[in-house]
């Protein structure tokens, strides 16, 4: 009798290579750990996606897929990927000089000897693309912390940890965020307590030409761009009746290092005269803000169910701003598994301190970006979804045969007004685009393709105010 | 003024929700309390997705205490 194994040569081969070996072993046992930790209820994936468009010829395609497994009792672990396409005019400048906002000192490393002393620091207007790649991981545990101290089985006041971290990266800007928090029940569940703490290490990589100056304060702060974005949250979520429940979040954060944006420029002097001279902007290098957040919803006893949900936001900052943020949106089912939710949205806030419509002399802190200006704005919009409710999966299903419970579609109308002032107007068609009077989105990799500013005439050759839409379509399994 | 009566109704709202919060809701009783459209982050993914798009429109962001990626924006 022939050994077979000795018969079997190709066996090796298809093992691979020795190093590939332990990578498979490993992955082997990844998934039979996930198949072994993994209750079936809970198991969830998703995906998601956005268009986004608007009046300065910006357009973002977002698709986010998001997973989430239950490994046992206790454990919950997620995963999400969001890859965000961005397409955005290029500013457009040929007639302007830009000097650094605080100083004219000149280079003596490699970056370039002046900031932007080259007509050609900002190129042609044209149709620039960027990437955004965006990995998130979450982990979670939950255990009734109380039942094990009172000794009572019927307590029901569990405690939840969870922790995140979050890499996305594009072209020129990179992001690294981490963020902690734990959430408490109380009193058979009727009272929510939380805290949540995130910090993110940003760092901007911009092209040579578009590098500040040596020396230049928010540059410097942490050191080639960097900047460092913190938060921390309390909050507190109370049943008040069977058929109301409401929460308070208080907030505090903290951004510091390089707040600039390196492709915003600003039109500094005369511009009628020809005089004037464009500036990087040039923002303070650190902010702090509060805010206050309270939400109340109210369950309506109508159709298949129905509630209503509002919430006010209060944000202050050390930059001077001040706004009040409103909300309400309506659900209602009908027909046992649809939901159609309108929603409205109102924002007011004041300007930034060192926010301005136009500089006639250079300022230490400066800014073209009508986001530090103040305004009102305005959105509607809608979501209609077909969902599952109580969905329970069959006994009798394979692992990871896939069950959809929800698909949904919802839309949004984002507009608020602008500067009516001709002269404003005029400065802020000059800020981008002075020839072709197309808007700037973005430079190649900026990362501000998607910051729209309403500086854009839209296509039109009038200031119309800016205007935003976007479109998101979602799906979701359970498995 | 503005400011006693804002205190005010701060110390007010606290009180009432700490009030509110030694009368239990039972269990039994949290048909509609436990409904989806009940949730105040119904969707995480829509809400992920909105809060990156309004702090690069706006001078304010944050404070609703979700984590969120940053961006050059």
């Amino acid at each position: 009798m022939l050994n077979s194994r000795s018969h079997r040569p190709w066996t090796s081969r298809r093992a691979g290579p020795r190093h590939a070996r332990p990578a498979r072993i490993a992955i082997g046992v990844a998934l039979a750990s996930v198949r072994v930790f993994a209750s079936g209820e809970g198991n969830a994936v998703a995906y998601s996606y956005q268009y986004y468009g608007d009046n300065n010829k910006c357009h973002v395609s977002t698709n986010l897929a998001h997973a989430q497994l239950k490994l046992g009792d206790h454990w919950t672990a997620g995963v999400d990927m969001t890859l965000d396409a961005i397409t955005a005019a290029s500013r457009s400048d040929d007639k302007a000089r830009i000097i650094d906002a605080t100083t004219s000192a000149t280079r003596t490393t490699s970056r370039p000897a002046s900031v932007l002393g080259s007509v050609d620091a900002i190129t042609s207007a044209s149709r620039t693309g960027e990437m955004r790649k965006e990995f998130g991981a979450t982990l979670g545990f939950l255990y009734d912390f109380i039942k094990l101290f009172r000794n009572d089985p019927n307590n029901d006041d569990p405690t939840s940890f969870s922790a995140s971290g979050i890499s996305s990266v594009e072209n020129n800007y990179t992001s690294r965020t981490v963020s902690g928090g734990i959430a408490q029940d109380l009193f058979q569940r009727n009272t929510t307590v939380g805290l949540r703490y995130t910090i993110s290490f940003d760092q901007y990589s911009p092209p040579a030409r578009f590098l500040p100056p040596v020396g230049h304060e928010s540059w410097d702060y942490f050191g080639d761009g960097r900047r460092i974005t913190e938060s921390a949250t309390f909050s507190l979520t109370q049943g008040i009746t069977t058929t109301t429940i409401a929460s308070v979040i208080f907030g505090y954060g903290r951004d510091r290092g390089y707040l600039d944006r390196p492709y915003y420029v600003i039109t500094v002097g005369d511009t009628g005269s020809g005089l004037d001279s464009l500036y990087q902007e040039h923002v303070p290098p650190e902010k702090e803000n509060i805010t206050a957040v309270a939400k109340f919803n109210q369950y309506i006893p109508i159709l298949d169910g129905s509630s209503i949900q509002l919430d006010y936001r209060y944000y202050q900052d050390t930059w001077s701003t001040r706004s009040h943020t409103i909300g309400a949106q309506w659900y209602f089912r009908f027909l046992n598994n649809w939901v159609v939710r309108p929603e409205y949205r109102i924002y007011y806030q004041t300007p930034a301190f060192f926010y301005s419509d136009i500089y006639y002399v250079p300022q230490p802190y400066m800014t073209a970006d009508l986001k530090y200006s103040p305004f009102i704005a305005h959105t509607v919009g809608g979501k209609i979804s077909f969902e599952v409710r109580d969905f329970v999966k069959p006994s009798d299903s394979p692992y990871f045969a896939l069950f959809p419970t929800s698909i949904s579609i919802a839309f949004r109308d984002y507009f608020r007004g602008g500067p009516t002032d001709p002269a404003v107007l005029e400065r802020h068609y000059s800020y981008y685009g002075s020839s072709t009077r197309t808007s700037g989105g973005g430079e190649p990799g900026d990362g501000e393709a998607e910051a729209g500013d309403g500086e854009g005439d839209g296509g039109g050759g009038l200031f119309r105010g800016f205007n935003s839409y976007w479109l998101q379509t979602g799906i979701q399994f359970a498995f | 003024m503005i400011r006693i009566l804002r205190t005010s109704l701060s110390i007010l709202a606290a009180f009432w929700l700490l009030l509110n919060a030694n009368c239990a809701i039972m269990q039994w009783q949290r048909q509609y309390l436990g409904d989806p459209i009940m949730y105040f982050d119904k969707d995480g993914d829509e809400t992920k997705l909105n809060n990156h798009i309004y702090p690069r429109r706006e001078g304010s962001g944050g404070g609703y205490g979700g984590a969120g990626g940053g961006c050059g924006c």
